[in-house]
């Protein structure tokens, strides 16, 4: 998102179909690649959340590996 | 150093706080985000009718003559509200912007009208390859008797859609890059020739991108003396960043507040999660995070007006840099500390998070404002 700058701030839903296009008449709103890069991000926020949190495997690891 | 609101001051912040508590709850913002027009005239009215979009006008054009901190005191209350409508844009930046030029008898009929909450104005400045540039300007004015011809494209213009008039910068002489030769014209929204793209953004405002496809405007259209347009420009957006820091530390004091809540009430493992240590600190860390992103508000509301150019922009600069920092730690802690419900539509905390996240990207990112605050401190 800071490689595009002001572009990732458009939320265009159409953008995230498969095989979008940006109007061809005028010069595009902003690279094609920018469109999704934000709503990857605040997806991406899942990762440290879903089947169990980072903080429950840190637990797990300081209990069942270091043995603590 | 002591920081405090005079009494004045504080019962702005405190009238905001109270009208927006009561008249723009999260229910109302999920209503008007998902309107058509993406703003809602009635709590525009409101703010009008409270006197908050003649804070920055002149006392001349009917306004209060107010600045930088009582826009502060006033910001908080719109970032924790998430409030959509063009505040900032209009009632901020464009307001500080035609200020410069109130000599100018259209500019200040303008700025009355906006003082009443009749008119909104929106600065249409930054360009596709400008990224925070503010003297790349591409966009060409071409004189030919007494009118201009406009052709150009204006990136990401917040709330274009909601105003009647632009304030669009064109360059009238030299090169992209130069910082001379760029002219700003009042333009009426439904011009001839001017095409706008509207789309929301990722915060559920509205913005657009701007075509301008042969738009002739009268030459009484343009601001200020040919050429000489970009100081004034400048002084505008800078007054919008101090702004912003603002607004994004109401966002961040509500996301702390709603967390701690959270880990309060939250049942795992037979206890609250807020006992956990590892999360105590973790609220420390968000805490010392937002209190720092405080006081660089602070500072940018002192500063941000100041006639000192390079001390103005380094303590902008800074501000910028260490608030947007700021804003994602808090972001991204709160979720995480949310767990799956901080990702949710229904919970404001993503909502917040993603104002935060635009905060974050909008007039210059964490990296650009330490490259610049670096390179002022060079020379």
């Amino acid at each position: 998102m800071g490689a595009v700058g002001p572009y990732a701030l458009p939320f265009r839903r159409e953008a995230m179909e498969a095989g979008w296009q940006p109007d061809p008449a005028r010069e595009a709103p902003g690279p094609k690649y920018a469109a999704t890069l934000a709503a990857a991000y605040m997806n991406q926020r899942k990762l440290s959340i879903f089947g169990g949190t980072n903080e429950i495997q840190k637990n797990i690891i300081s209990k069942m590996i270091v043995g603590l | 150093m002591n920081f405090e609101f005079s009494d004045e001051q504080q019962q702005l912040q405190d009238t905001v706080d109270r009208y927006l508590t009561d008249r723009y709850s999260f229910e109302k913002f999920r209503a008007i985000n998902a309107s058509p027009s993406g703003w809602d005239k009635a709590a525009w009215a409101g703010l009008a009718e409270l006197g908050v979009l003649a804070l920055n006008v002149p006392v001349a054009q009917g306004g209060l003559g107010f600045g930088p901190l009582e826009t502060l005191s006033v910001m908080g209350a719109c970032g924790r509200s998430l409030l959509l409508e063009p505040f900032l844009s209009s009632a901020v930046i464009a307001t500080a912007l035609l200020r410069a030029f109130a000599d100018d008898a259209a500019a200040a009929e303008l700025l009355a009208r906006m003082a009443a909450g009749d008119a909104i104005a929106v600065l249409a400045h930054y360009e596709p390859d400008s990224r925070y540039e503010t003297q790349w300007v591409r966009t060409r004015a071409q004189k030919s008797g007494d009118s201009y011809r406009l052709d150009g494209h204006k990136a990401v213009v917040l709330h274009a859609g909601a105003a009647d008039s632009l304030l669009i910068s064109a360059r009238t002489s030299g090169e992209p890059s130069d910082a001379k030769g760029i002219s700003l014209f009042r333009v009426p929204r439904d011009a001839k020739g001017l095409v706008l793209d509207q789309y929301p953004t990722i915060d559920g405002r509205r913005a657009a991108d701007i075509y301008l496809e042969g738009v002739q405007i009268p030459e009484s259209s343009r601001l200020g003396v040919e050429g000489g347009a970009l100081p004034a420009i400048d002084a505008a957006l800078d007054i919008g960043l101090g702004a912003l820091c603002a607004e994004a530390v109401g966002v961040m004091q509500a996301l702390v507040d709603a967390t701690v809540a959270y880990v309060q009430s939250r049942q795992q493992f037979g206890t609250a999660i807020g006992r956990f240590q590892a999360l105590q600190h973790r609220i420390a860390d968000m805490l010392i995070h937002l209190e720092q992103a405080r006081s660089m508000s602070y500072l940018a509301a002192l500063r941000c007006s100041d006639q000192n150019v390079s001390e103005r922009r380094r303590a902008l600069s800074a501000a910028k840099a260490v608030v947007g920092q700021s804003c994602r730690f808090v972001a991204q802690q709160a979720v995480q500390l949310h767990g799956g419900m901080g990702m949710t539509d229904e919970l404001i905390v993503s909502h917040w998070f993603k104002r935060l996240t635009a905060a974050e990207l909008m007039f210059g990112d964490s990296d650009t404002h330490l490259q610049r605050y670096a390179a002022l401190t060079r020379s």
